[in-house]
């Protein structure tokens, strides 16, 4: 299996986790111009919800722009684009994670796969501001939680900031 | 909804056997997966017989679906994401998908 080469020290415990108290699940449907992680993180707002996860299930896009993993200079990976979309584009399918970042603010990660306009499917990790539902809206699944959240935090071994889990 | 965990994987362990760990730590015989988001080093997939392989590294992992088995027989599928937008599918071959930067997921148990 190939491996990467991170800047530091691989830590111990290999697998982080934190008990969920409570969740709750439901289909979700946004209306044609909002965007994905905004209305997602609004919906939390109304809910009192720590964090959530969320599947991308069905609809159009009326604006997509995408970032992909790659190659780094410093690091053995980085982010490469952004990658703007042929729109209408079909949801294919995806996933999100919805948590804190480090000033404690609503912050999402998501990768998904699309039909773009000219039919080709196309994937990689959206961004906010860069997913707007199109005609017909965008339905997804959101599971929500109380009392658990996903935080971002300095990993020292790879060096970025990423989700980790924690309690409440 | 069952027990549920929010878990991160980190680097450079298979995607298969590092959720297959974790549910044997939260004490999860079976488990569903309800969300994940994460990268790889590099892909191998399986269609069939065949072995598809994606190059990386930076791959991203989307949609990823299945049961987790925390005795071993875990069989998972999903996509994945190239260096330029470019998409495959298939099933996980055992072994071969090594967590890239993080991989975070939501378990749920099944009783």
């Amino acid at each position: 299996m190939r491996v990467a080469e991170h800047p530091g020290m691989p830590r111990p415990q290999r697998q982080l986790w934190t008990e969920v108290p409570r969740s709750s699940s439901r289909m979700v449907r946004l209306a044609e111009g909002e965007d994905l992680f905004a209305a997602i993180h609004s919906l939390l707002d109304e809910q009192g919800a720590s964090g959530a996860t969320f599947s991308l299930a069905s609809g159009t896009l009326a604006s997509l722009t995408l970032m992909t993993g790659g190659p780094g200079q410093e690091t053995p990976m980085t982010f490469h684009g952004p990658f703007e979309v042929g729109t209408p584009a079909a949801v294919l399918g995806g996933a999100g994670i919805t948590g804190l970042d480090e000033h404690g603010m609503r912050t999402s990660h998501c990768h998904a796969a699309f039909c773009d306009a000219d039919g080709t499917t196309v994937g990689g990790h959206l961004i906010q501001g860069g997913t707007i539902a199109g005609p017909g809206g965008i339905s997804i699944e959101l599971t929500s939680f109380a009392s658990a959240v996903f935080v971002r935090r300095h990993d020292s071994e790879t060096e970025f900031v990423v989700f980790h889990p924690e309690p409440m | 909804m069952g027990r549920m965990i929010l878990l991160k994987l980190q680097p450079n362990q298979d995607v298969t056997e590092g959720l297959e760990a974790a549910a044997r730590d939260a004490g999860m015989a079976r488990a569903r997966i309800c969300g994940a988001v994460g990268s790889l080093v590099e892909a191998v997939v399986l269609r069939g017989d065949a072995h598809v392989r994606m190059p990386g590294p930076g791959l991203e992992i989307g949609g990823l679906s299945g049961i987790v088995d925390a005795g071993g027989g875990s069989s998972l599928s999903g996509f994945i994401c190239g260096t330029d937008t470019r998409t495959e599918y298939g099933r996980f071959a055992r072994g071969r998908n090594a967590v890239g930067i993080t991989f975070e997921v939501v378990l749920e148990a099944l009783e």
